[in-house]
C-alpha cells in the first residue's frame, strides 16, 4: 500500500515537471541536407558544354545556315531566268523546229535542182532528149574542167574555201538547128529549173537559116 | 620559362578576378534567401535585410521556456517553439546569420607574416591562400599567443587589414566550442534553416555601428560589450582594429552587481573598482591616443549590455573617462511618441547620448516593417545587433558593397566548404544561365534563320535539276539552232553554188521580139554577162528602132562598131561592098546593091 503512493507521487511529480515545457509532437521540416563539398570539374563541363554550344552554333549558323542562304541568294536569279527559260523554251523549241523544217524543205528543193554526182548521166540525158524534141543536133559535147566549189577567203583572196560538197563541171556544147528551135529548147530547160548556168554563148547563122550555137555550160553537181 | 609561365598565369587570374569576381559575387549575394537570428534564453529575435536597403523583417518573439532549461540541455523544445516562429513567418528553407554570445568565442587579434611565395600577389589572393592554409588546427598551433587549441574546438579567423610596411596580416582569430556552435546550428537545422553564418555578438554590434560610422571617413571609436559573464572592448577605426577582453575579476563582478542597488557609484571605492576593472579598456585608449602616427583620437565610446540594470555602471564610466563621450545606439526615432518610447526604452530614463541607428544612409525600415516597429519588439534597444547581422553574407567572392559590413568572421566549422560550395554553386548557376541564354539566343537566331534556310535548301536542291534540264533544253535548242544555222549555211551555199540561167534565158527569149523588119542578126554573143548583137540593118531607122529595143528590154546598148555596106541585089553577089571604094563607080553601084548598116552592139546584161 505504501509502495503504491510513493509510485503515484513519483508520477504526479513528474508530471508536474514535465508540464513546465510540454514537448508536443510537430511535424519537422525537411532536415537540410548534408553541405558536401562540391566537386569544382563541374564549372569546367559547362563551360565545355558552352563551349561545345558556342561552337555549334558557329557551326550551324555560320558554316551551314549562313552560307546555304547566301549561296542560294547568289543563285536565285540564275535559277528564276532559266525557270522562266524553260517555261518559254518548249514555245522556242517548237517554233525553231518549224523554221528548221521550213528551212529543211527549202534547202531540199533547192538539192532536187543540183544534178548528182551518182548520176552523171542526168545532164547528157536531159539535154539530148530537149535537144531531140526540137529538132537541134548536138555537135559535140566536150567536159572542159571539174573542180570542186571553190570560195574566196575573205581575209585572204588568194586562197579559197573549198566545199567538197559541191562539183562545178564546165562543158563545151555545140548544137546545131533553127533559132525558134533553140527557142523552145531554151523555155524547155527552164521548165526543168536544174542547176546549169550557160556562161558564154555564140549564136551565129548559117545558111538555110540554121544557126550555130556555141555554149560554155557550168553544171552544179551535188556529192551524194 | 616556368616564372613567366606562373607569372602569367598569377596575370590571368587577376585580370580574370577583377572582370568576373564582381559579377560572381554580386550574383552569389543575390541568391542567398538570409535572415539574421539571434536565440536567447527566452526569445529569438529574427531580421531580413532585402539585400538592397531595406529591413524586410524585424521582430522578436517569447519562446516561453523555463528558466532552468538552455538551448543545450532543451533543444527539442526549442526546436518546437523556433520551428512555430519560422513556419508562420515562411522562413522555411533560409539561410541564418547566427548570433552567439561573444563569451563563447576567445578572441584573439594577431599579426601573421606573409608568405613569402605571396609577397609579390595582390591582397585578394593573399588572403584566398592564407585561408586555403588556415583550415588546419596544425597551421593555428603555431601561434602560442592563441592558447591551447582543443580538437573540439573550432578556430575561425579574419583578416582584417595587411601591413604593407612590414608585409603582416592583422588576423582576428575566434576559437570557439564546437558543440556549443552545433547545438544552436541543430536547432535551426530541425527547423528547416541552414545557419551557415555564426558570428560572435561583439561583431554584429560593431557591424551595426559601422553602418553610420563608415559615412564619415575617417573615424576611431570605442566599443565595450558589458556583461555580468564576460566584457569585452574593441577600438575601431576605418583602417584599424584593437581588440581586448575587459579583465574583470570575481569580486569586482559582484561588486558591480551590488553597484547597481546604489543610488549612485560615486566616492573613491567606486573609482578604485572601475579603475581596477576597466584598466585594459584605459590602456587600450591611452595607447592609441598616445600613438603619435595616430591623428584621430579616441573621443567616443560604444556602450552595449544586454543587462537593463546598468545605469550606476555607465554612470560610474562616464566618471572614468571624463573626456570620452558615452554612447549608446539607439533604434527609437526622436518624432517617435513620448507614450511609446517609455514603454518601450527603459534606457530612456539614464542620462545618456543615443545615436539612432536607423538614420543612415544604407538602410531603412521597409513600409510594412515600419507599421508594427517597435511594437513588435519587446527589447528595442537590445534588437540593433541583429541589423548589422542581417546585412552579412557568405559573399564568397568577398566582394564590396555599400551594405557589406567590414568585419566578416564566420564561425562556422564548414565555412571554407560552404564558400567553396558557393563559389561553385555561383558560377554554375551563371554558366547554367548563360547556357540557357545562349540557347534562347541561338535557338531564335536559328528559328529565325530556319525557314529562310529551308526555303533556299529548296532552292538549291532545286538547281541542279532546273540546271540539268536548262542544259538539256539549252542543248536541245542549240542543237535544233545549230542544224537550222547549217541548213541555211548549207542553203545560201547552195544557193550560191546554184548557177541561173535567168540573164541567158531573158536575153536569148527576147531577142526574136527587140529585132525589127529591118535588123538582121549575124551574131548573138553572150559572154561575161554581156550581150553583143552583130547584124545588119536596112535602114537607119530600123537600127534606131533595134537599139530602142535593146534599151527598153535588154539594157543599155554601146553600139561599138557601125559602118554602112553594099550587097549586090538579087542575083548579084551577096558580098556587101565596102563604101570606101571610088567614086566613079558610085552609080552603077547604086543600081546593082543595096546598102545596109552594119553593126556591133554590146550590152550590159
Amino acid at each position: 500500500m505504501i509502495k503504491r503512493v510513493v509510485i503515484k507521487r513519483r508520477v504526479v511529480r513528474k508530471n508536474v515537471k514535465a508540464s513546465d515545457d510540454k514537448v508536443e509532437k510537430f511535424i519537422k521540416p525537411l532536415k537540410i541536407k548534408e553541405e558536401k563539398f562540391l566537386n569544382p570539374n563541374s564549372i569546367y563541363t559547362k563551360m565545355f558544354m558552352i563551349g561545345i554550344l558556342i561552337l555549334g552554333f558557329v557551326i550551324g549558323n555560320f558554316f551551314v545556315i549562313k552560307p546555304t542562304i547566301n549561296s542560294a541568294m547568289l543563285i536565285e536569279p540564275d535559277l528564276q531566268q532559266k525557270k522562266s527559260f524553260l517555261d518559254t523554251s518548249e514555245t522556242s523549241k517548237i517554233g525553231l523546229l518549224k523554221k528548221t523544217k521550213e528551212a529543211e524543205n527549202q534547202l531540199q528543193q533547192i538539192n532536187q535542182s543540183f544534178f548528182y554526182t551518182s548520176k552523171p548521166d542526168e545532164f547528157y540525158t536531159l539535154f539530148s532528149e530537149a535537144a531531140l524534141d526540137h529538132q537541134l543536133k548536138i555537135y559535140s559535147l566536150n567536159k572542159v574542167s571539174e573542180d570542186f566549189f571553190k570560195r574566196e577567203k575573205k581575209d585572204d583572196p588568194k586562197a579559197f574555201d573549198i566545199f567538197e560538197k559541191y562539183k562545178i563541171v564546165e562543158y563545151e556544147l555545140v548544137i546545131n538547128g533553127k533559132f525558134i528551135d533553140y527557142l523552145n529548147f531554151i523555155k524547155t530547160l527552164e521548165k526543168y529549173d536544174k542547176s546549169f548556168v550557160i556562161t558564154d554563148s555564140v549564136i551565129e547563122e548559117k545558111n538555110n537559116g540554121m544557126v550555130e550555137i556555141k555554149n560554155k555550160i557550168k553544171l552544179s553537181l551535188l556529192n551524194t | 620559362m616556368k616564372e613567366k609561365l606562373l607569372a602569367l598565369k598569377e596575370k590571368f587570374l587577376q585580370a580574370f578576378r577583377k572582370l568576373m569576381y564582381p559579377l560572381l559575387g554580386s550574383i552569389s549575394i543575390s541568391k542567398e534567401k538570409r535572415v539574421a537570428i539571434e536565440i536567447q534564453k527566452d526569445s529569438i529575435s529574427i531580421c531580413q535585410f532585402d539585400g538592397k536597403n531595406q529591413i524586410k523583417q524585424f521582430f522578436n518573439e517569447r519562446l516561453e521556456i523555463s528558466s532552468d532549461n538552455n538551448i543545450e540541455n532543451a533543444s527539442e523544445i526549442y526546436e518546437q517553439k523556433i520551428h512555430k516562429i519560422v513556419k508562420k513567418n515562411k522562413l522555411t528553407g533560409f539561410e541564418a546569420n547566427l548570433i552567439i554570445p561573444t563569451s563563447y568565442s576567445k578572441i584573439h587579434l594577431i599579426d601573421i607574416p606573409v608568405a613569402e611565395e605571396d609577397a609579390a600577389s595582390s591582397d585578394d589572393v593573399i588572403f584566398s591562400n592564407f585561408s586555403k592554409n588556415a583550415q588546419t588546427h596544425e597551421f593555428w598551433k603555431t601561434y602560442e599567443q592563441l592558447g591551447e587549441i582543443k580538437e573540439t574546438d573550432e578556430v575561425s579567423h579574419f583578416i582584417v587589414s595587411k601591413n604593407e610596411a612590414t608585409l603582416e596580416l592583422s588576423v582576428i582569430v575566434a576559437i570557439t566550442d564546437k558543440e556549443k556552435i552545433l547545438s544552436f546550428k541543430n536547432v535551426l537545422k530541425s527547423c528547416g534553416i541552414n545557419a551557415n553564418l555564426i558570428e560572435p555578438k561583439l561583431f554584429s554590434i560593431i557591424n551595426s555601428i559601422l553602418l553610420k560610422k563608415q559615412e564619415i571617413k575617417p573615424f576611431q571609436f570605442g566599443i565595450l560589450e558589458y556583461t555580468n559573464d564576460k566584457s569585452y572592448f574593441a577600438i575601431v577605426s576605418d583602417t584599424s582594429f584593437k581588440f581586448t577582453e575587459v579583465e574583470i575579476s570575481r569580486s569586482d563582478k559582484v561588486l558591480l552587481k551590488q553597484l547597481e542597488k546604489m543610488p549612485n557609484p560615486e566616492g573613491p571605492f567606486w573609482s578604485e573598482v572601475f579603475e581596477r576593472s576597466l584598466e585594459n579598456v584605459n590602456s587600450s585608449i591611452e595607447e592609441v591616443n598616445n600613438d603619435e602616427n595616430n591623428e584621430i583620437k579616441v573621443k567616443e565610446i560604444y556602450f552595449y549590455s544586454e543587462d537593463n540594470k546598468v545605469n550606476n555602471f555607465i554612470s560610474g564610466l562616464k566618471n572614468k573617462f571624463q573626456e570620452i563621450i558615452i554612447k549608446e545606439i539607439s533604434l527609437v526615432s526622436s518624432n517617435m511618441a513620448e507614450s511609446e518610447f517609455e514603454v518601450k526604452d527603459n534606457l530612456v530614463e539614464y542620462d545618456i547620448l543615443k545615436e539612432n541607428l536607423l538614420e543612415n544612409k544604407t538602410i531603412k525600415l521597409s513600409k510594412k516593417v515600419q507599421k508594427t516597429f517597435p511594437i513588435t519588439y519587446t527589447d528595442i534597444n537590445k534588437a540593433f545587433p541583429l541589423i548589422g547581422s542581417s546585412l552579412r553574407y557568405l559573399n564568397a567572392f568577398n566582394i564590396k558593397k555599400k551594405f557589406i559590413p567590414k568585419f566578416q568572421i564566420n564561425l562556422n566549422p564548414e565555412n571554407f566548404k560552404y564558400l567553396e560550395n558557393n563559389k561553385i554553386k555561383t558560377s554554375n548557376y551563371l554558366l547554367n544561365s548563360i547556357t540557357v541564354l545562349l540557347l534562347f539566343i541561338f535557338s531564335s537566331l536559328i528559328a529565325l534563320n530556319l525557314p529562310v534556310y529551308f526555303e533556299k535548301s529548296k532552292v538549291l536542291k532545286q538547281h541542279p535539276n532546273v540546271v540539268q534540264q536548262y542544259d538539256q533544253k539549252l542543248n536541245e535548242i542549240k542543237n535544233i539552232s545549230g542544224k537550222f544555222k547549217k541548213i541555211e549555211a548549207d542553203s545560201k551555199l547552195a544557193n550560191e553554188v546554184q548557177s541561173s540561167n535567168n540573164e541567158y534565158y531573158k536575153l536569148v527569149k527576147n531577142t526574136p521580139s527587140i529585132v525589127p523588119e529591118g535588123v538582121k542578126l549575124n551574131k548573138l554573143k553572150f559572154l561575161d554577162n554581156q550581150a553583143v548583137f552583130e547584124g545588119h540593118a536596112v535602114t537607119d531607122y530600123d537600127l534606131n528602132m533595134f537599139v530602142q529595143n535593146i534599151r527598153d528590154t535588154i539594157g543599155r546598148p554601146d553600139i561599138t562598131i557601125l559602118n554602112v555596106a553594099l550587097i549586090l541585089n538579087d542575083d548579084a553577089q551577096s558580098a556587101p561592098i565596102e563604101q570606101n571604094e571610088s567614086a566613079s563607080n558610085n552609080q552603077q553601084l547604086s543600081q546593082n546593091t543595096s546598102s545596109f548598116r552594119n553593126f556591133k552592139i554590146e550590152v550590159d546584161l
